[in-house]
């Protein structure tokens, strides 16, 4: 079986010039020279913002194996999968050099007596002041959704290893579905610079005046693509996400048998022996067994407690609840 | 999303552009030229800048054997209201050593606190012959370096919480070429006697400029 779905034809960035494909040129992010014509040009954000994403995207096949395996897992027997949806989520990716000057105080540090070996006392008025210059490339990644819906908190750990291609929004085809960006560029671009800032400043720093500046900063989207899969399982709709470059799930629910029969007999065993006054020892026992089924089902609806887990396992029984799959 | 196209605003000729060079050098005018500071609204038509470059005329005795090297600066030349503040006239920032950034700041600062009455000689940068260098720090990060060196130049000046909203009286910048002597491999500039750092001139042409300046009149009366 082909995991993966067959490269879509690269849109490169065409060449202003000639039309050809526009490459980066090795060590200058920023710099791009034609294939053709070799003619090169600078990249830079004017307000407007690339939109690539990821090659090498799982398709619709390798996307329902995956939640067939994870169904088989978690011993599901027989779904059948009513609609299967491809999502692009958009992330907001930032590349930028972050210049900045601060100055801050400091608690002198505790210096060892050379004679004793002993921590020397520092008084908590002791304070140094520093005063430091920094430049150095930074990323900062960020969700221009609300991708936590599709199990997905965000992409910075792995954007940097992504190999992406140019995404065109107007060639997507009509059975998938491009999530709308709902973060600004400008509130990206200040948060990239707030988030840097703090970073920048030691923890132990006190009053810091700081300075700091994101120079020429490159902003682009990545859609990160997912798939939606709606199952039927028991009679019932289920839904999972599947992430669309790696073969995990990200998000989903599934149908589980457990057995009640040991509540209804230790219930209508308290009920027929209190009422029914023969033994009130029957009646204390049976109404005990079942609050106490009760609070081992940790307060959360459909949760099997482990009383009837074994006596399930006994005696037997049905009852379908819907558990979490995936991470 | 933009592309800013590497070819001369005054010739027409395509630039050579190599990784990380923001100050290029045409081939075929010498015209000097450099991204234009970002931002915008995105409609209007953008193109490189050429900036105004002159050679500084040397101080210091030119020696009689060896290479004379240009190393760019940019200068940024300070506006009035900050005389009395104690800042210097003009911040001096090397457009060299872009992956050095300590050093390019520490640089700066050494070149600025220098005090040298500057003469610019007689020669736009085009009309040099070799042309002067290509260069990597654009004008955006001349002017934010220059702010750092403003800002650490008076000791506790500005005052911590006027930091964050405190506007550098930074005038508009030119580019400068400092004529500098090698001494077994390392740069030291003929205008205030400084050694420069290294780390600044790896990417540097050694390209000896003696003839252009020696014709030009060479050394200034002290």
């Amino acid at each position: 079986m082909n995991s993966q779905e067959p490269a879509a034809p690269i849109r490169a960035l065409s060449c202003p010039r000639c039309a050809g494909a526009l490459q980066a040129v090795e060590g200058d992010s920023e710099l791009l020279q034609c294939a053709y014509c070799g003619h090169r040009f600078l990249d830079e954000y004017r307000g407007d913002a690339a939109s690539y994403a990821p090659v090498g995207r799982l398709g619709r096949r390798r996307a329902l194996s995956v939640l067939r395996r994870a169904l088989s897992q978690v011993s599901v027997k027989g779904h059948v999968v009513e609609q299967a949806q491809r999502l692009h989520l958009p992330f907001w990716d930032v590349q930028a050099k972050l210049v900045g000057w601060q100055r801050y105080r400091r608690r002198l540090p505790a210096t060892v007596n050379a004679s004793s070996g002993l921590p020397e006392v520092v008084e908590p008025s002791q304070v140094e002041m520093k005063e430091e210059t920094f430049g150095r490339n930074v990323s900062y990644s960020t969700a221009a959704c609300d991708p936590r819906e599709y199990g997905l908190t965000g992409i910075s750990g792995r954007a940097r290893f992504l190999s992406l291609r140019p995404f065109q929004l107007d060639r997507v085809p009509p059975d998938e579905t491009v999530c709308a960006v709902l973060k600004p560029a400008s509130v990206v671009l200040r948060q990239a610079r707030l988030y840097h800032a703090a970073r920048s400043v030691p923890r132990d720093a006190r009053r810091p005046a700081q300075r700091v500046m994101l120079i020429r900063p490159r902003i682009r989207l990545i859609y990160y693509p997912v798939w939606r899969l709606r199952y039927r399982s028991m009679g019932r709709p289920f839904e999972a996400i599947v992430d669309g470059l790696q073969p995990h799930i990200l998000k989903g629910s599934y149908p589980v048998v457990v057995n009640d029969a040991l509540e209804t007999w230790l219930a209508a065993g308290a009920a027929a022996g209190l009422l029914a006054g023969l033994s009130t020892t029957l009646g204390t026992l049976g109404a005990i067994g079942w609050s106490a089924n009760r609070l081992l089902r940790d307060g959360v609806q459909g949760r099997e407690g482990e009383i009837s887990a074994w006596v399930r396992r006994q005696v037997g029984g049905k009852r379908v609840v819907v558990r979490t799959l995936g991470n | 999303m933009s592309f800013l196209d590497l070819r001369c605003p005054r010739c027409g000729q395509a630039l050579k552009a190599s990784s990380g060079v923001r100050v290029y050098v045409c081939e075929a005018c010498g015209a000097t030229s450099t991204p234009p500071v970002s931002g915008g609204s995105g409609d209007e038509k953008r193109e490189l800048w050429i900036p105004p470059r002159r050679l500084i005329r040397p101080r210091q005795e030119i020696p009689p054997a060896g290479p004379i090297v240009l190393f760019p600066l940019w200068l940024i030349p300070l506006k009035i209201e900050a005389a009395n503040s104690g800042l210097p006239e003009r911040i001096l920032i090397p457009a060299t050593g872009r992956d050095a950034f300590g050093r390019l700041v520490e640089s700066a600062r050494r070149f600025s606190r220098a005090r040298a009455c500057l003469e610019e000689m007689e020669i736009e940068g085009e009309r040099l012959v070799p042309h002067p260098p290509q260069a990597q720090l654009g004008v955006e990060e001349a002017y934010a370096v220059a702010e750092i060196v403003a800002l650490g130049h008076v000791e506790g000046w500005p005052a911590d919480e006027e930091v964050a909203d405190w506007e550098a009286p930074l005038g508009p910048l030119r580019l400068v070429d400092l004529p500098c002597r090698q001494t077994s491999g390392e740069l030291v500039d003929l205008v205030f006697g400084l050694a420069v750092d290294p780390s600044l001139t790896r990417e540097l042409p050694r390209v000896d400029a003696r003839a252009r300046i020696t014709a030009e009149g060479g050394l200034l009366a002290v």
